[in-house]
């Protein structure tokens, strides 16, 4: 019989041990729900961080450490032929799409050299815009909205004993990148970019960078003091809608801003850092904003939270509150066993067939899609 | 020597009634007797049935492929048949999107031996806890066990057995929508001491 109390005693300390903490959906439940979410995955794609989803014609293109492309409605996405922009491994950092025109940047991991933005029509690769970037520039991205491509460069300087770093933006006229304005200018990195119909609206940092023609971007200093993380315009509420480092969104109506009340932040009080959010029109429509780890400071890490869905109808940033359900574009058990809790920096809404796809990209845990055709999601999924 | 033991109390157990006549007691021969202990050490594979929900007819499929399971089990004999005990024990499921379910059943449990040296039968029905864990999520919920053990004694002190337990582990959950009943074949095999 000791040993009998032994395993008494031993049960009673896994008890004490175990905490009994409930997830969004019930353990069992959520096993049941399970689909199978791997059955499209591409295995270079599972831990990866991707850099960029695009469509140009009928072709997906994705970054994902080198360029990789598949076609609309079709798998295996397969690694592209880049030989004619460098030799080497190639890494395809950024891109944008006008027309059927596909414009990417690239790095050679081997000698760390940024090549330049290429465009490649189909059939095959040209260089756009040799000169640029202009010497001691150093080329940060490509952004692409309303048929533009921008072009974002930056400049180092050294001053005393620190190193200062400006930015520019450009924009593609005709066959050269000419200034869009800002010209190593003391701003942050532009890394989105939105259009509302008139005007052109870049994260950029603390700034806000705006304008109605391409050619005419400046600082918005009617913009809130914030850290930027991201825009989108959401044709429903008509709104272009701000994702800053410190959970609070932000949205512009015209050249109106409004400022959510409260940051958003997960159960533990901890504040979101949002990025790159997304409009989306399929089902019902929806705003989705995307949760990413971020330190910003040392003793302030934003947890990630996987993405905030947000009903667009009625969508007061003031009063947003995001949907407890997690239904707008999947259902709970799908979210959970996807998505939940996963360092988002974007999501993208592509068309794709007669449909539409997202594309969730993470940092580390790969590029994951949902597609809806029409009438119902597939539900998260990896690539 | 052991055969021929068996031999004589087969013998003697043919016997008995004659005896009996004579006014002899007869001796029944029991690989059990009050006092006695089985201690079980188990490993084999989870199997996972499906779940049930409430809400729903029929079952939903496990979507789980089979696991790996562990455990320790105690038994000891009031008599030569009854004997009482608890075993603790883990399995390692992956379920379809390759997450990883971890269950710790821990139970209190009742047997019936069924002496057919040199193999016991030992029908078992428990009850307990099972913690059930996937992810960041973990959940302690009722656990009724039912199944039986086969032991095959090798010698004296130890025997080899096979254990087949259905384990059925409803969840609970403040959200009622969430509510599922687990069930679990457990087939291991083991190494049991006869203490």
């Amino acid at each position: 019989m000791k040993a009998l109390k032994l395993l008494a005693l031993a049960a009673v300390v896994v008890v004490s041990l175990s905490s009994c903490e409930e997830g969004p959906v019930g353990i069992f439940a959520s096993i049941a729900g399970e689909t199978d979410i791997n059955a499209l995955m591409t295995k270079e794609f599972e831990n990866a961080s991707p850099a960029f989803v695009v469509k140009a014609d009928t072709t997906m293109y994705a970054g994902v450490g080198v360029l990789w492309s598949r076609p609309e409605g079709g798998r295996p996405w397969t690694r592209m032929d880049v030989s004619a922009v460098g030799s080497g491994t190639l890494f395809a950092t950024s891109a944008a799409v006008v027309g059927t025109t596909l414009y990417a940047t690239f790095t050679d991991t081997g000698t760390g050299a940024d090549l330049g933005v290429w465009s490649w029509n189909g059939t095959s690769w040209n260089r756009v815009d040799a000169a640029f970037p202009a010497a001691g520039e150093e080329l940060r991205c490509v952004l692409g909205a309303n048929g533009q491509v921008f072009a974002v460069t930056a400049l180092h300087a050294a001053s005393d004993d620190s190193m200062d770093t400006t930015h520019s933006l450009y924009y593609l006229n005709g066959a050269a990148f000419a200034t869009a304005g800002p010209a190593d200018a003391a701003i942050g990195q532009p890394n989105s970019v939105a259009f509302d119909g008139t005007r052109y609206w870049f994260t950029a940092g603390p700034q806000v960078l705006t304008g109605t023609a391409a050619s005419a971007i400046a600082v918005d200093a009617t913009a809130p003091a914030a850290d930027f993380g991201g825009v989108a315009y959401a044709a429903v509420p008509g709104e272009t809608v701000f994702g800053t480092r410190s959970g609070v969104m932000y949205t512009v109506s015209g050249t109106t801003w409004s400022a959510a009340s409260t940051a958003q932040t997960d159960l533990g009080g901890d504040a979101y850092a949002f990025y790159q959010p997304v409009y989306v029109s399929a089902g019902t429509a929806a705003i989705l904003m995307p949760t990413r780890s971020w330190y910003r400071s040392s003793t302030d890490p934003a947890p990630p939270g996987g993405y905030l869905e947000f009903a667009a109808t009625g969508f007061d940033v003031a009063t947003a509150t995001p949907n407890a359900d997690r239904d707008l574009v999947s259902w709970p058990t799908n979210y959970a066993i996807t998505l939940d809790k996963a360092s988002i920096k974007s999501i993208v809404s592509l068309q794709e067939g007669t449909g539409t796809s997202l594309f969730a990209l993470t940092d580390g845990n790969g590029l994951w899609s949902n597609y809806h055709d029409g009438s119902v999601w597939t539900g998260w999924r990896r690539e | 020597m052991r055969i021929r033991f068996l031999a004589l109390l087969l013998v003697a157990a043919a016997l008995a009634p004659v005896y009996a006549q004579d006014g002899l007691s007869a001796v029944e021969y029991s690989d059990y007797e009050k006092g006695d202990g089985i201690f079980s050490l188990n490993l084999g594979t989870n199997i996972p049935l499906g779940f049930y929900d409430p809400t729903q007819p029929g079952l939903v499929g496990p979507n789980s492929t089979l696991g790996f399971a562990f455990g320790l089990s105690y038994l000891g004999f009031l008599d030569e048949h009854w004997a009482l005990g608890g075993d603790a024990g883990g399995a390692f499921i992956t379920t379809l999107a390759e997450r990883r379910l971890f269950l710790a059943p821990i139970s209190f449990k009742a047997a019936y031996a069924i002496n057919l040296s040199p193999i016991s039968i030992l029908p078992t029905i428990g009850v307990g806890m099972a913690i059930s864990s996937l992810s960041d999520y973990k959940h302690i919920d009722p656990l009724f066990k039912l199944g039986s053990s086969f032991l095959w004694r090798y010698n004296s002190d130890v025997s080899y057995g096979l254990h087949l337990f259905a384990d059925i582990i409803p969840q609970f959950y403040e959200d009622s929508t969430q509510n599922r009943v687990g069930f679990f074949m457990e087939a291991t095999l083991s190494v049991s001491y006869h203490l």
